[in-house]
């Protein structure tokens, strides 16, 4: 068990022991996060957790009871932890020694590795080691955890924890703990006591956390991380689908033709390029995220956007994860965990949704290209008030969720200012692979299910073409021209295509379910469109061009052409200025990614709070959808 | 001896002698385990929104409505 304060380069450490043998799971029975992994050490392969960081085990927080009753051996699934490895900060060793002396105090056999020895020294600090050992009454190892050094003698050192008999102060005598940590630092340390390189940090300080200036910069940083991940990720993007498209195409010419083929291409390979094209994002956002958290500036970023994100109870650290949602909800959610509060975590988790990610632009590309054709700069205002809708539903949605079903003070902001180093790429890279990871094994395995079901749904049962269909079939061969028998194929594939949408599970699901959204205008080629984006929102378009254009080709500007000029079955216009209005703000709003509910259950830890998304989200696009149609009615519009 | 005010009244770059903090404060513990314990000589580096103190050495930020309610007493 790895222990310690928060910002002491515990994580850095457990790293360089486990490198890639390490996982991220929960703590059993709670939804703090912890790592495990696997170290040898002297001829032992001994598994390390490494618990959350805690200033004090004896303080009312999640994280502290959880490390408070791993070590009483009280959480079930998880053995009582043989020994302690506690990790405590050189420049900092006053504040340190109280968790120190907390968790030597139970008893459990402890060794002390004193991490940032080297910026210690470079302060005129050095500290005896040997006092301390004899202070403290077990091994105390001074490691560099960035560069490795001492690596190795504290892996020799881990086997010979010990319990400490040394006379410890009661840690729930503040003033005698106090004195003691003081004392034994002065003995250590030969008199001189910690100081840190003020003129710099207080500098920098007054411009990160500076109303103005501050703001500025934040935006600066906030921009380029969302700039990167949304221009970066798209080459991997397309190079995913490119590639699970060529497998797909190499699959269907060697397979027999028939369910099975159906089921390995569409539903296997679709399915697992549904689940792998996040990994980018995920990736690259959390590479960012951690590289800028090890600089010491997401600390002070959270006060400058607390000042801002108060006012819809909300922390400062909601920021990030709801910057990032705006490219996608999944590392978004994921992201979360970077708040400290559970309360403001779930609000977080459960609003992020509503923010426009990236895989809503195609449909309000089609949209606004119905409603505004002619006129592009109005598009363009209506395109940023798309993503003000989204934001400002973000917004209310976690005020009325933190005022109600997570109803609880909001804490004052209080968080420790580390100093500002040199990022660890190696950490940032580690942290990119451990969330990747996690997403593939707890999210994908959910999402790959999910694609595959509704593949089926829209694939089967497999109709007969309708009898018009085989008309122009027998048309087509009997013509002799051939381009109008092309001409007569392709319309025979069209009406065939468009048959088996409407008989599938999909479009009888649809057709079942339209009276639901009679009220905003649908008809039910534009409800099997939104059933099948209930999987992901990015299917609208490629379904409404199967349905009402017989291809799904959606680069081909004719094809979109079609869907806007597409008619219902009784002639009229399928999309009248009203319905595409209702449709977008539909969009806007919809809890419509399969995927993303799987990733809220998992970081809420409950299908509850996934259901309850659903249900909101949904509810109040339903509700604004016909608001927006009503109103645009109302304006004259058709 | 001069007399007890709160850090959010000190100036930038001053000094003080922390008291003892058991007021309603439910923060108290933690800020406690954070260093900012009785007793402890702490240096404001910064005023304001947040309020950014200086502690045995670690440096923390504490929103005003926090450092309103520490009592310190001001040192030289």
């Amino acid at each position: 068990m790895v222990v310690g304060n928060p910002n002491v380069g515990k994580t850095t450490l457990f790293n360089r022991l486990c490198g890639l043998r390490a996982k991220a799971t929960n703590l059993p029975g709670t939804t703090i996060e912890s790592r495990q992994g696997t170290v040898n050490c002297d001829r032992h392969r001994l598994t390390l957790i490494d618990m959350p960081g805690v200033y004090s085990i004896g303080l009312d927080q999640p994280e502290a009871n959880a490390l408070s009753r791993c070590i009483a051996g009280e959480l079930t699934g998880t053995p009582t932890p043989d020994a302690a490895l506690i990790v405590l900060d050189a420049t900092n060793l006053a504040r340190n020694l109280r968790i120190a002396n907390e968790i030597l105090r139970t008893g459990i056999p402890c060794v002390i590795a004193l991490t940032m020895t080297d910026t210690a020294a470079r302060r005129g600090l050095s500290l005896n080691t040997e006092k301390l050992e004899s202070y403290l009454d077990c091994p105390v190892v001074p490691v560099i955890a960035r560069s490795g050094h001492g690596i190795q003698t504290l892996k020799a050192a881990i086997p010979r924890a010990s319990v400490s008999t040394a006379s410890l102060p009661d840690p729930m005598d503040e003033v005698a703990t106090s004195n003691w940590c003081d004392g034994v630092v002065r003995e250590a340390a030969g008199g001189t006591v910690a100081v840190t390189n003020r003129r710099l940090s207080d500098r920098l300080d007054l411009a990160a956390v500076h109303p103005v200036l501050g703001l500025i910069l934040f935006a600066t940083i906030m921009g380029g991380l969302f700039y990167v991940i949304f221009a970066l990720a798209s080459v991997p993007m397309d190079l995913i689908e490119l590639i699970f498209g060529h497998v797909g195409g190499w699959l269907t010419s060697v397979l027999p033709e028939g369910a099975i083929r159906n089921l390995v291409v569409d539903g296997v390979v679709g399915g697992l390029a549904g689940t792998v094209v996040f990994l980018p994002q995920i990736l690259l956002l959390f590479f960012l995220i951690s590289l800028l958290e090890d600089t010491g500036y997401l600390a002070r970023a959270a006060f400058v956007m607390d000042r801002l994100m108060r006012r819809f109870g909300l922390p400062g650290q909601a920021f990030v994860p709801m910057l990032s949602a705006h490219a996608c909800a999944i590392p978004a959610i994921m992201s979360a965990r970077l708040i400290p509060d559970r309360r403001d975590r779930l609000a977080v988790v459960l609003v992020a949704p509503f923010l426009s990610c990236s895989a809503r632009l195609p449909v309000y590309v089609l949209l606004l290209g119905v409603l505004f054709a002619d006129r592009p700069a109005l598009a363009g205002l209506v395109f940023a008030g798309c993503y003000t809708l989204g934001i400002v539903a973000a917004l209310l949605s976690a005020l009325l969720a933190r005022r109600t079903l997570l109803k609880g003070r909001a804490r004052p902001m209080v968080l420790e200012l580390p100093d500002y180093r040199r990022p660890s790429l190696r950490t940032a890279a580690l942290t990119a692979w451990d969330r990747g990871w996690l997403f593939i094994r707890k999210a994908g395995t959910v999402i790959l299910g999910i694609v595959i079901v509704l593949w089926w749904l829209s694939a089967y049962p497999t109709s007969d073409p309708p009898p018009e269909s085989i008309a122009l079939r027998q048309q087509a061969v009997a013509v002799v021209d051939t381009p109008e028998a092309d001409a007569l194929t392709a319309e025979a594939d069209e009406l065939a295509n468009r048959s088996a949408m409407a008989n599938s599970f999909a479009g009888r699901i649809g057709q079942f379910v339209q009276p639901v959204f009679d009220p905003l205008g649908y008809d039910w080629q534009l409800t099997v469109g939104v059933m099948t984006s209930f999987a992901a929102r990015e299917v609208f378009v490629s379904t409404m061009a199967v349905l009402v254009a017989g291809g799904d080709d959606v680069d081909d500007p004719a094809i979109i052409q079609r869907i806007e000029q597409a008619k219902t079955d009784d002639g009229q216009p399928m999309l009248t200025p009203s319905t595409a209005a209702s449709l977008l703000v539909f969009f806007i709003l919809a809890m419509q990614c399969l995927p993303t509910l799987a990733v809220t259950a998992r970081e809420a830890g409950g299908w509850k709070w996934a259901l309850l998304q659903l249900v909101w989200m949904s509810a109040a696009a339903w509700v604004a959808a016909w608001i927006t149609r009503m109103l645009v009615q109302a304006g004259g519009f058709a | 001896m001069s007399c007890a005010t709160t850090l959010s009244e000190l100036c930038a770059g001053a000094e003080g002698i922390l008291l003892d903090a058991d007021s309603q404060n439910s923060e108290g513990p933690l800020l406690r385990a954070m260093g900012l314990e009785p007793g402890q000589r702490v240096r404001i580096a910064r005023q304001g929104e947040p309020c950014i103190v200086e502690v045995r050495g670690a440096r923390i930020g504490l929103s005003s409505d926090l450092s309103r309610q520490v009592q310190v007493t001001p040192a030289t």
